[in-house]
């Protein structure tokens, strides 16, 4: 019977012979039969195929062999990754704490010769904070003009004049020691406002004014 | 002052060559000289 039906579904000429000796309702239930062998057989179709896909499948899965890879991303112990992690925070857990410095044959790259020369008279001027006698000399020795120059950049007074050309040199200093003059001369102006300039030099020393007298 | 404007550079500068000062008291020396002689 089934058979039989199959057959009329498949020829639709076969069809055609008997829709002319059935009734119109007849028919319509006759097509509704058909439709539903033909659900059935799809269904034993689709389950067929599923089947011989299972056993592929598993012949395909039996085949296949999984390879250990090592993943970039791994998770912290904070349940973050550690791509995201901070660099700092990798090197820390990688050397131990990060406020560890680093050994010196480590950072013997960047380390620097010790300074000599100039470098040697910025790195004193610049220790000199309060000027000392020792600091003076040692970074004067290594060149005065360096240090006037930072001296006239930072505005620090670690540098002092000389002696010899302090105020001293005309009497007016602190210390009350009286050098002879070795010269005075003595400059009158008589155009409009008569006055006469006293000019004295002390040895090793320049022409100054001492005291300026006005007429009046 | 004029008729002492004289004797007074005289007075400092006989002060300078003789006991050497220095000018801070040169300078002192000049003040008092002008209190002195009418400044």
């Amino acid at each position: 019977m089934l058979t039989h039906c199959r057959k009329l579904q498949r020829d639709s000429s076969s069809l055609t012979a008997i829709a002319g000796k059935l009734t119109r309702v007849q028919y319509q239930c006759l097509m509704e039969g058909l439709k539903k062998i033909k659900v059935k057989e799809e269904e034993e179709e689709e389950d067929e195929a599923e089947e011989e896909e299972g056993v592929l499948g598993k012949v395909y899965a039996a085949k296949r062999q999984l390879v250990p890879r090592d993943s970039d991303v791994t998770m912290g112990s904070e349940d973050i990754p550690d791509m995201f992690k901070s660099p700092a925070h990798n090197e820390a857990k990688k050397g131990g704490s990060g406020l560890e410095k680093p050994s010196p044959s480590a950072a013997s790259g960047l380390e620097k010769p010790p300074p000599s020369g100039f470098g040697k008279a910025i790195t004193l001027f610049l220790q000199a904070g309060i000027p000392t006698k020792a600091r003076e000399q040692a970074a004067c020795s290594h060149g005065l003009w360096l240090g006037k120059v930072l001296q006239a950049c930072l505005g620090k007074g670690a540098f002092k004049k000389p002696a010899s050309l302090g105020k001293d040199s005309l009497g007016k200093g602190t210390s009350n020691q009286r050098k002879p003059w070795v010269k005075l001369r003595q400059v009158d102006a008589k155009n409009t406002n008569p006055r006469s300039y006293i000019c004295g030099m002390v040895e090793g020393g320049r022409m100054h004014l001492i005291v300026e007298i006005i007429k009046k | 002052m004029s008729p002492h404007y004289k004797a007074l550079i005289g007075k400092i500068r006989e002060a300078l060559e003789k006991d050497s000062l220095t000018k801070e008291e040169a300078l002192s020396m000049r003040a008092k000289l002008l209190e002195k002689y009418g400044g």
